[in-house]
């Protein structure tokens, strides 16, 4: 199937171990976060090594209040390709079970580069805010 | 025993033989793989493509029977290993195991397991009920059994194995 030349322009970051990305329309910016992670959530933090910078997404919900998501850096703004962004199977998205995550790119070209997690909107979701980035699994405060 | 001729005995076998051909019951194809020793099928018909050799994007936050996804000339599709949804302990993979792309009814996936050892042509009616003393979480995800090789092998019925796992289980 001949996909259409187009692209979609993502912000894509970290939230823990997760790579995930939105589209870069809904991004109001980023600033310098909170110093440590450990005072934004209060399940000890573990010892894996955050990738980088504490920072602060900015976003507006749904009511137009402009609102802030705890990530790490690097933030990075790329243009996927249409043939580079593959829908959730089925199977995966039962079983994930975060509303909101739609898709899945691969970074790379090789396993080891990983899977970055494509959400929709950040002012319908509010997965991403119940994440725990400090674990590899979701947490429902 | 009244003795024959040699031309009644011929005519006798190549009827006997039209009568084998013309009442040939039908076959179907079975895909048989193993998981810790024991062997399982699946049919033929819902195999897209045995995978070997292929690697997978691990996934975060996915449970740890999604081992992950596999890039298939451009289309993904989530990969599980079976095991816990078949009360079976985990796997150990060498370089036979293998991943059987499958197609349910409504779901696909691509299933985990340590090797395929044939895909061969049944009579259905070699395929028997699964055993009654099964419990009912192994029993609804099993279409019959029969033997292979002086060996039991278990066919799984796969569209309430992905339902199953769809739900949760597994």
């Amino acid at each position: 199937m001949d996909l259409p030349n187009q692209s979609v322009s993502m912000v894509l970051f970290w939230l823990g171990e997760w790579r995930v990305g939105v589209e870069a329309s809904q991004v109001r910016g980023v600033r310098p976060g909170a110093t440590s992670l450990a005072t934004l959530h209060p399940k000890p933090v573990n010892q894996r090594p955050l990738v980088g910078q504490p920072l602060a997404l900015l976003f507006l919900d749904e009511s137009g209040q402009e609102q802030e998501l705890p990530i790490t850096g690097p933030v990075e703004l790329v243009t996927l390709p249409v043939h580079a962004i593959h829908p959730l199977p089925p199977l995966l998205a039962a079983r994930m079970g975060l509303p909101g995550l739609r898709a899945l790119t691969l970074e790379g070209t090789t396993p080891a580069q990983g899977v970055i997690l494509l959400f929709e909107s950040l002012a319908k979701s509010r997965t991403l805010d119940i994440i725990n980035p400090c674990d590899d699994r979701v947490t429902v405060v | 025993m009244d003795d024959l001729t040699l031309e009644q005995a011929l005519t006798q076998r190549q009827t006997g033989r039209r009568a084998v051909i013309a009442g040939d019951e039908p076959e179907v194809k079975l895909v048989i793989f193993e998981l810790t020793g024991q062997l399982y099928a699946v049919h033929g018909a819902r195999i897209r493509e045995i995978l070997v050799g292929s690697e997978l994007f691990f996934v975060p936050g996915a449970p740890p029977s999604l081992e992950g996804v596999v890039n298939v000339r451009g289309d993904i599709e989530a990969v599980i290993r079976p095991n816990a949804l078949l009360q079976l302990p985990e796997s150990h993979y060498g370089p036979q195991a293998a991943i059987l792309l499958s197609r349910g009814t409504e779901l696909s996936v691509g299933l985990r397991v340590e090797r395929v050892l044939n895909v061969l042509d049944l009579p259905k009616s070699a395929i028997q009920p699964p055993p009654a003393t099964l419990p009912d979480s192994l029993a609804n995800k099993m279409q019959g059994v029969f033997f292979w090789h002086g060996k039991s092998v278990t066919l799984l019925d796969l569209d309430a194995l992905l339902s199953d796992y769809a739900q949760g289980i597994g």
